[in-house]
């Protein structure tokens, strides 16, 4: 039997911290960079044309898995379709 | 006699039946079971197919939809996250997702000890944060380079507990685990296992043969050569690099527990690498004339994560695009068996006891990860359920589509997002930079990366070049 002591054990980060200075430094980074220079960055021609190309494919790219973006569905089309075709072609077994 | 050495409360999951309503490993299977089956009974009776020349149209009524959805992609101000042209009434998923995790999360809690009155207004405030790392991600800028919400939850939470500390009052909803079970169990019902065999001999020996040899190697690697000393951090990299990213190291650090400092650096690196390879490839399969084909089922193997194959595929070309994402929706499917394998492995080899003796069948059983049960039972009931469609494009609507894309996939990401600002409001710089001691986690990656370009490619010119020449073509049309 286990008669080692249970403990609670509190991250360390719960205990230290550098204070409101450095809190207040990074939200005011954050705040320029996504209110300013990000979307100044979003406008040049050349992004634009590169995220209606990707939104006209279907594509996320922060897309982690294949379910959340469109364009898996249409590969997904592809190669039932390709299947389809190959069974009819050998002549093996149901359609769809 | 010195005391023994302390053990966290976290590795003392209860006992016997109580555990079905006591650990959070069984309340995520019981929350994820009850969210697919509440979208199933409502979804799937409302769909109505007709039946024409020009094929099925199906038509569905999905009310969940609106009320899960993440925030939008916007560009000059953050407002557009919520409300604009596209999406008028954005917002109203943040809403529902945050009543249905107070009410879900805060029965479960409360049931396991944590009274609902300091749950709530703990979860308010970190649901808030991490409605803000999804306005984050969501600049198109942002979004466009793959830096997702994983990374911007990660870093608000690390901001304010490194600089004014997690507030007390936020802690009970800190629950990192919780979140990541339940998300993982709603991630199997999008592992589809019928979709394996969809790319035939060629795909399954890309996605399927190197990614299970470079994982291997690469642990080996990290083990004997780098001599790492967590396994976890070792398996979680390896798994994160080999297989699929984010996702991939979320499943795998569950099911094996890692620590979270563990899971942040194996996403953290993960990241910045797949935001590296995304443009890189593309650029170097056009410098050296690389078929798309070959080109495509190389990125697909190798890159990360599934936007950022989707994205490096386009700059390519449409058949390399559509080559890319095949061959990395079949190793997206590898999860579910690399989760259930590292979580078996784990119980029986590495977590023996200090003799070293072979663990009883009850042992085993009791230090499972619940969680992968439900995970795995929730993949085979949707690939049941996808399989037993007569026509295939009604079941890739009905199924990937409406329930899965629309609905559960949605909701992960929302669990997946709470866990990593959870994450990021538990974790020190410090204790962090500790993990990364020696740089051996950064030449972990790298070398299993490099392996992994080279495999991949020797196999993706050996499938689809020499011994099957053409499989593919077919697809790219």
């Amino acid at each position: 039997m286990d008669t080692r002591p249970v403990r609670i054990v509190e991250p360390a980060c719960w205990r230290s911290r550098l204070g409101w200075g450095p809190f207040v430094g990074a939200v005011g980074v954050m705040l320029i960079v996504w209110l300013v220079l990000l979307p100044a960055l979003s406008d040049r021609p050349a992004f634009q044309a590169c995220v209606a190309r990707l939104n006209a494919q279907g594509i996320d790219p922060s897309a982690i898995f294949y379910t959340e973006q469109a364009v898996s569905l249409d590969v997904l089309a592809t190669l039932t379709r390709r299947t389809k075709r190959q069974k009819t072609s050998t002549g093996s077994g149901k359609s769809f | 006699m010195p005391d023994p050495p302390a053990i966290d409360v976290a590795d003392q999951p209860p006992r016997g039946w109580s555990q079905l309503w006591k650990s959070e490993d069984w309340w995520a299977v019981w929350i994820g079971f009850v969210i697919l089956a509440v979208v199933c009974g409502v979804v799937l009776p409302s769909v109505t197919v007709d039946s024409g020349d020009a094929g099925a149209t199906v038509k569905i009524t999905n009310p969940f939809k609106a009320w899960v959805g993440q925030p939008t992609t916007w560009r000059h101000s953050p407002v557009e996250a919520f409300s604009n042209d596209a999406k008028p009434l954005a917002y109203r998923g943040a809403i529902g997702v945050f009543c249905l995790g107070l009410i879900a999360f805060g029965i479960g809690l409360s049931v396991m000890g944590t009274p609902f009155r300091r749950f709530a207004p703990a979860f308010l405030a970190v649901f808030i944060l991490t409605v803000l790392a999804f306005v984050l991600a969501g600049q198109v800028w942002v979004k466009t380079h793959h830096l997702s919400y994983a990374l911007w939850a990660l870093l608000i939470g690390l901001i304010i507990s490194n600089t004014i500390g997690t507030p007390a009052f936020l802690r009970p909803a800190v629950r990192t685990e919780f979140y990541i079970k339940t998300g993982l169990v709603l991630l199997g019902a999008e592992i589809l296992f019928g979709l394996l065999l969809k790319l035939g001999v060629p795909g399954i020996f890309v996605a399927w043969v190197v990614t299970p040899v470079v994982l291997i190697t690469t642990f080996w690697f990290g083990q004997r050569v780098l001599k790492i000393e967590s396994k976890t951090l070792n398996i979680t990299i390896a798994a994160d690099m080999s297989v699929c990213g984010v996702s991939a190291a979320i499943a795998t650090a569950a099911a094996c527990r890692a620590k979270k400092e563990e899971l942040t650096l194996a996403v953290g690196m993960s990241l910045a690498f797949t935001v590296v390879m995304m443009f890189v490839m593309p650029w170097f399969i056009k410098l050296v004339g690389m078929g798309q084909v070959l080109g495509g089922a190389w990125m697909g193997g190798t890159i990360d994560a599934t936007g950022a194959v989707s994205a490096a595929g386009e700059f390519v070309g449409e058949d390399a695009l559509k080559v890319a994402v095949a061959v990395k929706m079949i190793q997206n499917i590898l999860i579910g068996v690399i989760a259930f394998c590292v979580a078996i492995y784990w119980v029986t080899r590495v977590e023996r006891d200090a003799a070293g003796s072979r663990p009883s069948a009850w042992e085993i059983w009791h230090r499972f990860p619940k969680f992968v049960i439900g995970f795995v039972v929730a993949s085979l009931v949707f690939s049941w359920l996808y399989a037993g469609y007569a026509d295939e494009n009604v079941a890739r609507t009905v199924i990937t589509g409406a329930i899965k894309k629309d609905t559960t996939s949605q909701l992960r990401g929302w669990f997946f997002c709470l866990a990593f600002v959870s994450i990021g409001l538990a974790t020190n710089f410090r204790e962090l930079g500790r993990y990364f001691a020696g740089g051996k986690p950064l030449i972990l990656y790298l070398c299993g990366q490099s392996l992994n370009l080279v495999l991949t490619l020797f196999m993706a010119w050996l499938m689809f070049v020499k011994l099957f020449p053409g499989a593919m073509e077919e697809l790219g049309r």
